[in-house]
């Protein structure tokens, strides 16, 4: 039976999928960063899944155990660094969520980018606006 | 004492700005650590440079970490084309110091100025990472490195549209990275080995497996993500317009190289291993995006109000160019081949000096306030001769105007597409180049030739050190372009070099167990 023998990777395959979906689909920008964690960790979950064997022990040689089936323990080192940066990613995105609310005062995708359309058309009419009133606009830092 | 010093430099370059950045967080004061990070970028363009001598002469320099030797322990790998990556990032960055002494002062607000040179030394040691090691997995370490200190430096500035396009490029980055450590597990799983020629070596036993297609896929689109690769590049357009001028520079001339470099990597290590059954498939994909990329990015710079934004998509338009080379490079023709790798080579280090060039202009434009909108341009280029004309160096040289070098990256892709008798991606070259000839003739006609407007006020000429920079990268620009054989001289040992070393499986001496450790039941 192909789907019962692969099992765990379809779970694997499924939360990649539905990280994927979250990430696209939630206009939230925390649920975002939550699908995109869930992504990462469905890949930390396949690895660790490839590691397994049947019957198999820690690579230790010692008497009484088979040699020869033994769980690797690499997949599980990348992945201790895997899941390092992946809280670091998720530490960044934060960071950056608490900056978007602080300065748009939302963090609603939409609502973010309904702002930002507006700001950019003031913003071609504001040069002008600024020589006809003599402000010095060229020394204002900072706002393009 | 030299020589022991010399030996370890593949690792130094890395190490040195590695160990900077929190040496950087601690100093704290602007001026010493602005002058210790100049410091370390300049010493590394020497180990760069040293690098390239020692390859040129002794072939592949391998580098084991802690003595431990390859398919066990991390191995950096320098070979020309990663000694070429390695020049290319150390040197654009180093004619960018001097530049951004103004620039983040004027970008960057002054508190945060010193985090700013602590991402720069984060972000260039993966960058660096990136083109030395030779172990998958690091590369995807070294890769994080470089992309999450890249998304602090878009938000860094103080336009809060940076923080947003930032947020984007994060989720972009991320799930590109993740692609990659997806193809990187399946490879594992077929190899049982992470060193790179030595999974090449292994895969070559697995050349139909479906597996490894499926990893390729994951591979192509996790780098095309990074690499702002056509249909996947809406971040870049956003996260360089919007971030500090001083992060745009830098991010512009080095980090979709190296991402690029690592497809080139990856191509030249796995996808020729299974090429003989598709590689008919890979070059179509590679040629076809590529060209798309170069006349849709072309053609939008054509339409936008912005001059970073202008910058940004010919950027897309020119990684377009990169990636078609690519797609020739798996020609099963060996000149075709060669002379696609060679191409993507030169046209990788010349756009990052031009690009380069081509973004400090407009930071030094943006300083005195005639950029980054065209309307603020309008009638004033004659107020600072000497950025504008420095602007339009670098400008003929993305056009492609015999005597930059632009032009001898330009002839290396026609000379390959007429190779292959592929006269459809001749005609998109010539096309493109037309193109950008159409993009840049609108900032000189904006320019130069429309009246400013009467209240304008007039601005005076940047500051030294910014013309220093720009000043240095004009003359490699035209230097290059005259006498270019240093740099396509050594490029073009490349395609040899990779014939004469192919990846070899590495094999592990096993000890053979006592008799005792084969166990006699279970106590």
């Amino acid at each position: 039976m192909f789907f019962v023998d692969h099992f765990p990777y379809w779970i694997s395959v499924f939360f990649m999928m539905t990280g994927l979906y979250i990430v696209m689909s939630q206009g939230n920008l925390m649920k975002k960063v939550v699908g995109l964690n869930i992504f990462q960790i469905s890949v930390f979950l396949s690895y660790i899944l490839m590691a397994k064997v049947r019957g198999g022990t820690a690579p230790i040689l010692k008497e009484g155990l088979d040699p020869s089936a033994y769980s690797n323990p690499l997949p599980h080192v990348l992945i201790l660094t895997a899941i390092v940066v992946g809280v670091a990613t998720t530490a960044v995105a934060y960071a950056l969520i608490v900056r978007i609310q602080e300065t748009y005062g939302s963090i609603e995708e939409l609502e973010i980018y309904h702002m930002e359309r507006k700001q950019s058309r003031r913003n071609m009419a504001r040069w002008l606006y600024a020589l006809e009133h003599d402000k010095r606009v060229h020394q204002t830092k900072g706002e393009h | 004492m030299l020589e022991k010093v010399i030996s370890q430099i593949p690792a130094l370059i890395v190490v040195l700005p590695l160990v900077g950045a929190p040496l950087m967080m601690l100093i704290h004061r602007r001026n010493i650590v602005y002058m210790l990070t100049s410091l370390i970028m300049y010493i590394n363009v020497v180990f760069a440079l040293i690098l390239m001598v020692q390859v040129a002469k002794y072939g592949v320099i391998s580098y084991h970490f802690g003595g431990w030797a390859p398919p066990i322990g991390i191995e950096f790998r320098i070979d020309h084309l990663s000694a070429v990556i390695l020049l290319l990032v150390t040197l654009s960055t180093a004619i960018m110091m001097p530049w951004m002494y103004n620039a983040c002062k004027e970008f960057i607000e002054n508190k945060r100025e010193y985090l700013f040179f602590v991402l720069l030394l984060l972000n260039y040691a993966g960058l660096l990472g990136m083109a030395a090691t030779n172990d998958a997995f690091n590369l995807f370490v070294f890769l994080e490195i470089s992309s999450l200190s890249t998304y602090a430096m878009i938000a860094l500035g103080k336009e809060r549209r940076g923080v947003m396009a930032a947020f984007n490029y994060l989720l972009m980055g991320t799930i590109g990275a993740t692609f990659y450590i997806i193809a990187v597990s399946m490879l594992y799983q077929l190899t049982g080995s992470l060193n790179i020629s030595d999974m090449a070596a292994r895969l070559s036993e697995h050349k139909d497996s479906k597996t490894l297609f499926v990893a390729l896929a994951f591979i192509f689109t996790g780098f095309a993500l990074k690499a702002a690769i056509f249909p996947l590049h809406a971040w870049l357009p956003r996260a360089y317009t919007y971030a500090p001028n001083p992060t745009t520079t830098f991010l512009a001339a080095t980090a979709t190289k190296v991402s690029l470099y690592a497809l080139i990597r990856m191509g030249i290590n796995f996808f020729e291993v299974s090429s003989e059954s598709s590689s008919g498939i890979y070059a179509f994909i590679f040629i076809s995006l590529g060209i798309a990329a170069m006349v849709i990015g072309a053609a939008s710079a054509t339409r936008q109000h912005n001059l970073k934004q202008i910058l940004a998509f010919s950027s897309i338009s020119q990684m377009g160019y990169m990636v078609m080379a690519i797609g020739f490079s798996f020609s099963p023709d060996v000149a075709v081949a060669d002379a696609g790798i060679v191409a993507a080579t030169v046209h990788m280090f010349n756009h990052a000096i031009l690009k380069g060039l081509l973004f400090m202009a407009v930071g030094a434009m943006a300083m005195r306030g005639i950029a980054p909108w065209l309307i603020q341009l309008q009638g004033r280029a004659r107020n600072m001769p000497l950025t504008v004309g420095l602007f339009i160096i670098g400008g003929l040289g993305l056009i492609g105007v015999p005597g930059s070098i632009g032009f001898i990256s330009k002839w290396y892709l026609i000379r390959m597409a007429v190779l292959q008798e592929n006269w459809f991606a001749v005609i998109a070259i010539l096309a493109t180049s037309a193109l950008a000839f159409v993009y840049f003739w609108r900032i000189i006609e904006v320019g130069f030739m429309m009246k400013p407007h009467p209240k304008a006020p007039k601005t005076h000429e940047a500051p030294k050190p910014m013309l220093f920079s720009m000043i240095v990268s004009a003359a490699i620009v035209v230097v290059l372009g005259v006498y270019s054989n240093p740099l396509t001289g050594f490029i073009k040992e490349i395609p040899d070099e990779i014939r004469n070393n192919p990846p070899q499986k590495i094999v592990v001496p096993m000890k053979p167990l006592s008799k005792k450790a084969k166990g006699e039941g279970y106590h």
